[in-house]
């Protein structure tokens, strides 16, 4: 028993390291627009179909895949940002109607996916996987690669908000728009780079994923509800909370396998969010809004 | 012909379950993405129980429901503490742990693939297993729905629930409670979506979970969205429309062939539907207010007598009985504290409000006077103190039933419901009403006909007061700032409290208002109702004011006539900075 619990508690981190960049791109994002941006469920699928076009399809070495996948995502983002959000916000409308455009903008785009790429899970290979065993405990290359480029990305994010001045113009628009205004701080410009920012930490998540599981046009869904998750335990804005909040929810998702069904997992996840809305409606390490 | 029957009877059971989710998203303003979980409570608990009890399909219905609106109260209960943000993940929670459920208690639910089998519907013994046949049925019940939704809706409840949506701390101030018509509002909603549930599984002959998915859920919202945010024939249009034009797609070249996924090109659309809806028509095919009642109001005109009366102190009501000192100062408050973190906001402070008598609170910006009004009126918890109104302590009550003992405010801001009639707003102030009671409202309608008659005449009243009953008919939203404040005060007005605290209502509107409304504080004084009032406006304070407490970084510093205070060079200073 101990052992299965050791090894479902180090599953449980580097699927937590994972959660944690989810949370985080997602998190920059609603905590400095204020927009519950749902339609970036579609980053992940589009990051991880460009991985596999350029990898699997033209044959180009992974990390060219990981690369456009960024890019590829940065641009969606925007799109979505330029092309739907902004003229909402200019047009005044409240935030039920950007949310349900954006639920629009998320179907839209997983159905497209679907009649492109068709319902079939594409997977993608190149990566180096091999096994590595500390006394009973296994893990894959692959799981230890994961957690270390999540860990080391949001490390420099943190770095980059607290030290560059762009950092601080971003965490300037998200705690008080008005007055960052005033100051010069261009708001549609920050967005941009939020939304730059959140995509390509969400293409890096779903392309991790991709490799680890396949990519497929409905697996928007199933990563955004971690993100959320995740942010709203942790705390809107807060990195240190989608850290612990991340790893929160690995370790509980994983190491509830050891008595339930994988069924269960997802109802657990809802559950403890519950429970951390109730209890702490601000989330774990929340101070703003 | 039956596939267009099939069609029609399916467009009635979305439409049920979108006017059900209307109630909450367009009504009251509660963003739910996980109402499909309820419309599958209805279908799980109906078509099992016959399934493998052989329960008649109306009993099944009814334990649906009641299964629905437990777990509709139960969803409401933690949705009332959280913003629109944490209602939607609230929601899709919920959704997800319903659909776990469904899907991993497989000796009872079937698991993923469902139950089939589930007994036709049947109607005194007559099975009506095609969709002509049970089309009758389908349609009683999307009737009932429809009319339970437009009593609900077009009624004082309906009025209170739009009232929670367009600024929920007014709403508390005018004394509703708005913990139970959450609560009232999520198990209705919840409840009629099961109605719908029960006859989908009955009719299709089988349940499955995957008909109960979030993407379902967003499905039931996007008919909400387009059709129409507090329309219910929005709801059935959308229905109609998001229903049937997919299916003409089948119709189309290639659809046969299997070339293009047709349902994923029905996917498609609706969701570029709904963006190009936000897009250009963020109000949906049928707008909230599309069109006004189209006859003149008439209302027997109210006598100069009348008005005196129902501006007077309800002394019939509620306080009969009292004298003495308590009658003197309706309000006493001793050792107000009130600290945020570092800051003492309110520090120690008593004061009394003498019966007939308007009182000023003055001082600098910040220095404690709203705040001492959000605690009176239970905006805010009271750190220490206690507050007695009518000699009876009112420390740490919630808003809603501080407003129900004869205490009502106005706010500093512009809180009025913007997105509802001028007169509708005044007949929300209205203090308690019988069309907000359940009970009333569906089984004695006359009664709440008759107290709906008599109120409208006295909001025209209140408006006349306040010179906007030329007004009464347009959006509150369209109103000019001045009478945006006007209205507040007929509003407050209308609560008929015997204790008015005033929080800055002359700020920004012309003298003449000005004028107006000095006037009519004074002969409201002079009829004995007990006012206070926090005002910038040194002219006003020294017109109307009969005392004035003048305070200073949470403290009372001096009381005495305005003149007296205003006359003092060192609170000028403090007050001017000069």
């Amino acid at each position: 028993m101990a052992a299965l619990l050791a090894q479902l508690a180090v599953n449980g981190i580097m699927w937590g390291a994972l959660y944690s960049l989810l949370g985080l791109s997602w998190n920059i994002i609603y905590s400095t627009t204020g927009i519950f941006h749902f339609a970036h469920a579609l980053i992940f699928v589009a990051a991880g179909y460009t991985a596999v076009l350029v990898t699997m399809n033209a044959g180009l070495p992974l990390p060219l895949g990981f690369i456009a996948a960024v890019a590829a995502a940065v641009f969606l983002g925007w799109a979505i940002e330029r092309g739907i959000y902004r003229p909402l916000r200019i047009l005044g409308v409240s935030h039920i109607v950007i949310f349900v455009a954006s639920l629009g903008t998320l179907i839209f785009g997983e159905a497209l996916a679907h009649i492109i790429f068709k319902p079939f899970p594409r997977r993608l290979s190149g990566f180096p996987v091999e096994a590595i065993n500390i006394g009973a405990i296994t893990f894959t290359t692959l799981q230890l690669t994961t957690s270390v480029i999540s860990f080391i990305t949001i490390l420099g994010v943190w770095q980059y908000l607290k030290r560059t001045k762009s950092g601080k113009a971003i965490r300037a628009v998200g705690s008080n728009p008005e007055m960052a205004e005033v100051l010069g701080i261009g708001r549609d410009r920050v967005f941009l780079l939020v939304f730059a920012l959140g995509s390509a930490m969400g293409a890096l998540a779903g392309v991790l994923y991709t490799l680890d599981s396949v990519a497929h046009p409905h697996m928007g869904i199933p990563l955004i509800f971690p993100a959320f998750i995740v942010t709203f335990m942790g705390g809107v804005g807060s990195i240190p909370g989608v850290v612990a909040a991340g790893l929160i929810l690995g370790l509980s998702e994983n190491l509830s396998q050891a008595w339930l069904d994988s069924d269960y997992m997802v109802m657990i996840s809802f559950a403890i969010l519950l429970a951390v809305i109730i209890l702490k409606p601000r989330g774990l390490f929340g101070s703003r809004r | 012909m039956d596939y267009v029957i099939h069609l029609i009877i399916l467009v009635l059971l979305y439409s049920v379950v979108a006017i059900s989710l209307n109630l909450l998203v367009g009504f009251t303003g509660l963003l739910s993405v996980g109402h499909a979980a309820f419309f599958g409570i209805g279908a799980f608990a109906s078509g099992l129980l016959a399934y493998y009890h052989g329960v008649h399909f109306l009993i099944g219905m009814l334990a649906g429901i009641v299964i629905a609106i437990i777990a509709g109260a139960l969803v409401s209960i933690p949705a009332l503490r959280v913003k629109d943000e944490f209602l939607v993940l609230l929601t899709i929670g919920f959704n997800m742990v319903i659909f776990g459920f469904l899907v991993t208690q497989q000796d009872l639910t079937g698991g993923r693939w469902g139950k089939v089998g589930i007994p036709a519907l049947s109607f005194f013994g007559i099975n009506l297993a095609t969709p002509a046949k049970a089309l009758p049925i389908v349609i009683l019940f999307f009737a009932i729905c429809f009319a339970i939704g437009w009593r609900l809706t077009h009624s004082p409840f309906g009025r209170v629930l739009k009232a929670m949506r367009d600024d929920e701390n007014a709403a508390k101030a005018f004394g509703k409670n708005i913990f139970r018509f959450k609560v009232l509002v999520f198990s209705l909603g919840a409840g009629l979506a099961a109605i719908a549930g029960s006859l989908w599984s009955h009719y299709h002959a089988y349940v499955e979970p995957r008909a109960f998915t979030v993407n379902e859920s967003i499905f039931l919202l996007a008919l909400v969205v387009i059709g129409g945010s507090a329309n219910l024939w929005g709801s059935v249009l959308a229905a109609l429309v998001l229903i049937t034009i997919p299916e003409i797609l089948t119709f189309l070249p290639g659809a046969e062939t299997g070339e293009v996924p047709i349902s994923a090109v029905r996917i498609a659309i609706y969701g570029a539907l709904l963006v190009v809806f936000m897009r250009f028509r963020p109000k949906g095919l049928l707008p909230e207010h599309l069109s006004f009642r189209g006859r003149k109001l008439q209302y027997l005109p109210i006598t100069a007598e009348e008005k005196e009366n129902i501006l007077r102190p309800d002394e019939t009501k509620r306080y009969s009985g009292l004298s003495g000192e308590k009658n003197e100062t309706p309000l006493q408050i001793e050792g107000l504290y009130k600290h945020f973190g570092g800051l003492k906001a309110v520090d120690n402070v008593s004061l009394d409000l003498p019966k007939g008598r308007i009182t000023a609170l003055i001082g600098p910006n910040g220095a404690g006077k709203t705040t001492i009004f959000n605690l009176i009126t239970g905006f805010l918890s009271v750190d220490s103190g206690r507050i007695h109104l009518r000699g009876r302590e009112i420390t740490n009550q919630p808003p809603h039933r501080i407003n129900h003992l004869g205490l009502a405010r106005s706010f500093q801001e512009v809180r009025i419901f913007r997105n509802m009639l001028v007169l509708d707003n005044v007949l929300v102030a209205c203090g308690k009403q019988k069309g907000e009671n359940l009970g009333d409202l569906f089984f004695r309608p006359w009664r709440v006909a008759l107290e709906e008659k008599e109120n409208c005449r006295l909001a025209m009243a209140y408006l006349d007061i306040v010179g906007l009953s030329e007004k009464a008919e347009i959006l509150a939203n369209d109103l000019a700032f001045a009478e945006q404040k006007l209205l507040m005060l007929a509003c407050l007005l209308a609560t008929r409290a015997e204790v008015l605290l005033i929080d800055e209502v002359v700020s920004g509107i012309d003298p003449g208002s000005i004028e107006r409304f000095m006037s009519l504080v004074r002969q409201l004084a002079n009829w004995g109702k007990t006012i206070c009032i926090i005002e910038h406006n040194i002219d006003v304070v020294k017109t109307v004011a009969d005392l004035a407490y003048f305070l200073s970084e949470g403290k009372v510093i001096a009381v005495g006539t305005p003149d007296e205070l205003l006359a003092d060079p060192k609170l000028t200073k403090i007050y001017f900075g000069i």
